[in-house]
């Protein structure tokens, strides 16, 4: 962990001492036994800037966690909420109320299929997630509803790689020649807009070839992808 | 323990009696499972496949933990052995040894292992092939599963990694899975745990034969552990 090289861990993987104070801060995929910190999955040990120890692998399906933006698909209107697919082993409620403006008279009009960018609020291994589309400030902030555009799967490690600040080479290299809307979730699902359709494949097929891809690499993609799309915009 | 091995034999494929067959691991194989893995034991061949955790029909969900359902096919029987039940069962024993069910209550983790090529030594194939999936498939787990074929044949000469003719011609074999993980932070190997997690042992050996087979099964494991780290160490390169 503290070398150059990274050091990749496989489950129960010892990844540091306990501290001999007994205190530590440890984040997903890390448990304490005997002394020791395990990682429960593989991947690369990493240390937040507040010294909290998670291990950083891939995966496809999502475990909920408290403060995840994700973006969920709803499945089931009812009463009070609304039941949305977050990827996760069980369906979360967003409750119809958790919306920016929203009253017992004005509920936001969402159906089933649509797409919603959420906050975990509550997740808890045995009762339902909770999501919802308000900051603590009760402002939107940029969650609710999700009008258009077009929603697919890449998996936990590209979605964190196109959250990372600095923005991810592959956004910076589209956005100097295409304009669009993306929206990232936890969960391992993203969401593209842009007034193309054409764009708007051709921005998902970018993102996914490039979660290999050195930065050069992605430029040059990216590069040769939207010279594509002038063609098509002569003819 | 010391695994005693007698007169480098070669055997019909060429190996001495000690020494295993070329290992090969493919992962993330199949696009729709959530983890998925192909490992190779020269000609043995398995693929695994990984669901889960996912909500599963409510008569079979467990209120405190994760259930794990194992389905192994072959390919020359369809419908589904009684040979094959007993395979599930052991695999689905074995693996809850190190699943940490408790996190995902009310769940299920599926494995599918599929048989594509069966010669000899498939159990232990199987078991490295599920434990890769699972890695792969991000299921916590306290750690992996390494496991070894050894027969006995009837000169009473063991031979580790058996080939199917070599299964066929035993007097005993033996199937041996152990936990392996590393024990310090920075630990470039990983440890096999002296301790025996599943053992299968089949035909008629001496309690001597029984032991030897067990301290062989614990090098054969010790292979697979080491190449499982290299495999895994190269597929993670890209974080």
């Amino acid at each position: 962990m503290s070398s150059g090289k990274l050091q990749v861990v496989g489950p129960g993987d010892a990844i540091a001492d306990l501290p001999d104070t007994g205190e530590v801060r440890v984040g997903a995929g890390v448990i304490a036994a005997d002394r020791l910190l395990r990682t429960v999955r593989a991947g690369v040990p990493r240390q937040t800037k507040n010294r909290k120890i998670w291990t950083e692998g891939r995966s496809k399906r999502y475990a909920p966690c408290v403060g995840d933006n994700v973006i969920g698909t709803v499945i089931e209107r009812r009463s009070d909420d609304f039941v949305v697919d977050i990827g996760g082993p069980f369906a979360a409620v967003l409750n119809t109320l958790a919306f920016e403006g929203a009253t017992r008279r004005n509920r936001p009009k969402l159906v089933e299929g649509d797409l919603v960018y959420a906050r975990v609020v509550f997740a808890h291994k045995d009762t339902d997630t909770e999501l919802t589309c308000l900051e603590v400030t009760g402002k939107a902030g940029g969650f609710g509803p999700l009008k258009g555009g077009m929603s697919i799967n890449c998996g936990s490690a590209l979605s964190r790689r196109l959250l990372a600040v600095p923005p991810a080479p592959v956004l910076t290299a589209l956005g100097e020649t295409l304009k669009y809307e993306i929206a990232v979730g936890q969960n391992g699902r993203m969401w593209i807009d842009a007034p193309r359709s054409a764009s708007v494949v051709l921005i998902a097929n970018a993102i996914e070839r490039s979660e290999f891809l050195r930065e050069d690499q992605t430029r040059l993609l990216v590069q040769k992808l939207t010279s594509h799309m002038d063609r098509l915009d002569d003819g | 323990m010391k695994a005693e091995i007698t007169a480098p034999d070669t055997r019909e494929d060429g190996r001495s009696n000690s020494s295993a067959r070329a290992l090969r691991c493919e992962r993330e194989v199949l696009h729709r499972a959530d983890g998925s893995a192909q490992w190779e034991q020269g000609g043995t061949k398995v693929l695994a496949a990984v669901y889960g955790p996912m909500s599963t029909l409510a008569r079979k969900e467990d209120p405190e933990r994760a259930i794990i359902e194992v389905t192994f096919k072959q390919p020359e029987s369809p419908s589904g052995t009684d040979l094959e039940r007993q395979y599930e069962h052991i695999i689905q024993q074995t693996l809850a040894g190190v699943i940490q069910t408790a996190m995902h209550p009310r769940t299920a983790i599926s494995v599918i292992l599929q048989v594509l090529e069966h010669d000899g030594s498939l159990l232990a194939c199987a078991l490295n092939a599920a434990s890769t999936a699972l890695t792969e498939a991000a299921v916590p787990m306290t750690s992996i599963v390494v496991s070894a074929a050894v027969a006995q044949d009837r000169k009473g000469d063991l031979l580790i990694d058996p080939t199917r003719a070599e299964e066929e011609a035993a007097g005993a074999t033996g199937m041996f899975t152990f936990t392996a993980r590393a024990e310090a932070p920075g630990a470039e190997q990983l440890t096999v745990a002296e301790d025996c997690l599943t053992s299968i042992v089949r035909g008629p050996t001496t309690t001597e034969g029984l032991l030897q087979m067990l301290s062989l099964g614990h090098k054969g494991a010790q292979r697979a552990a080491a190449f499982s780290k290299m495999s895994l160490t190269q597929a993670y390169d890209f974080l």
